[in-house]
């Protein structure tokens, strides 16, 4: 049955979160530019294969922080020997391979991040974390619960959106007040939401649950 | 230290929390950036970081629980590095360090004080890791007089939206 296995991916999401875990926190002590970009190439071209228009905006704030990262190194780390100028200012290697690494591990991070969205679904994601990396079933319950309420939430707003239009203010907050008459209604309506269902889910035992066991005779029945 | 026991409802309020501040993390990506490309570094931290921050007390002022800024944040973040943006997995080990750094406040008060001043505190000491990782990951290491207004700037902003999240936390409570 197709219901009982995981997911149908060539990795399984618990595999696939540690890879990207691993990767992400090798991208904070790699200094090869060369690694880095071997790195980057891959997650890239799969994170489009899977996600296309989902993750294309991931690379755009990607390339945007690029030149708040050049000024960087060009202010603390323009040093070395010359490399070119750029409108009479002198740029050093040091600046270039500071600004390539730096590039590089943002790129790194937002490729793998974007292939490990692309790939799974949220819920492959939360039976991952709970049945092949053991997460805590209220750990995983909060993650499952919370993209559960993702589109509860999204028609919160815009339900809020439409009175604030009906009544003539702003469809979208500027400022802190704006801010609250969105955030305030909304919290309150999760908070409220959230105790019933943790009182429903109380009352259904969810303290008793325990883990769920098949045996191999049985999963054979099932796959049948 | 009283032992945690953490109900469906406490899990619930803790996944509530951490899609909603989840969803937000998400552009703010794009708010940092574009304020530190208008205004530099200093004034885009202190406006923009606290945000980051702001689960931790809200969650500890919520459930009033040992671990629940811990989670707070660690959820958040974890939801924010489900949902593609800029920064990937990177959101998850900063939650995790930062949600260290703000239970700690919580921890000095024992778990009896919820109020104002520890969520402030709260909101504040995150801001230390996450100077150091940024130092770490963005190289974003500045000479020292520099670097002092930065932590400066980070654990301000974090002291504002902790303190934010209580007045939050007691409204929505």
């Amino acid at each position: 049955m197709r219901w009982l296995a995981l997911s149908d991916k060539m990795l399984s999401p618990g595999a696939g979160f540690i890879y990207a875990l691993s990767l992400t926190a090798l991208a904070f002590i790699l200094r090869s530019e060369i690694v880095l970009l071997a790195m980057v190439i891959p997650n890239f071209l799969l994170s489009l294969y899977y996600g296309r228009k989902k993750v294309a905006w991931v690379y755009v704030l990607i390339l945007i922080s690029a030149p708040g990262i050049f000024l960087n190194a060009l202010f603390f780390s323009n040093y070395g020997t010359l490399y070119t100028t750029i409108l009479g200012r002198p740029i050093y290697s040091n600046c270039i391979s500071s600004f390539l690494i730096v590039f590089l591990r943002i790129a790194v991070i937002g490729s793998v991040g974007a292939f490990f969205v692309s790939y799974y679904t949220p819920m492959e994601i939360v039976k991952g974390l709970e049945k092949e990396l053991h997460f805590p079933k209220g750990i995983a319950f909060s993650v499952a619960y919370a993209f559960r309420l993702m589109p509860l939430i999204s028609k919160d707003f815009g339900e809020i959106r439409k009175v604030r239009k009906q009544r003539g203010y702003r469809a979208f907050p500027l400022t802190a007040g704006e801010f609250m008459t969105y955030a305030a209604p909304l919290l309150r309506i999760s908070y409220e939401r959230a105790f019933w269902t943790g009182v429903a889910m109380e009352l259904r035992g969810f303290r008793l649950r325990g883990k769920r066991r098949i045996s191999s005779r049985e999963q054979a029945r099932f796959e049948k | 230290m009283r032992r945690p026991s953490y109900t469906a409802i406490d899990y619930a309020v803790l996944g509530a929390i951490a899609v909603a501040f989840g969803i937000m993390f998400a552009p703010w990506w794009t708010v940092y950036y574009g304020l530190k490309s208008a205004l530099g570094p200093i004034p885009a931290k202190l406006i923009t970081y606290g945000l980051w921050f702001f689960p931790a007390p809200l969650a500890a002022v919520i459930l009033k629980k040992p671990l629940s800024a811990f989670m707070g944040e660690t959820l958040a973040a974890l939801v924010e590095s489900l949902i593609p943006n800029a920064g990937g997995f990177t959101n998850l080990i900063y939650g995790l360090a930062q949600g260290a750094f703000s239970e700690i406040a919580f921890a000095a008060g024992r778990y009896k004080r919820f109020g104002a001043f520890i969520s402030a505190l709260s909101g504040a000491l995150a801001g230390i890791p996450s100077v150091l990782l940024d130092a770490v990951l963005y190289s974003s290491i500045y000479p020292l007089g520099y670097m002092i207004y930065i932590i400066i700037a980070v654990m301000a902003s974090g002291a504002i939206y902790g303190y934010l999240a209580y007045l939050v936390g007691k409204v929505v409570k």
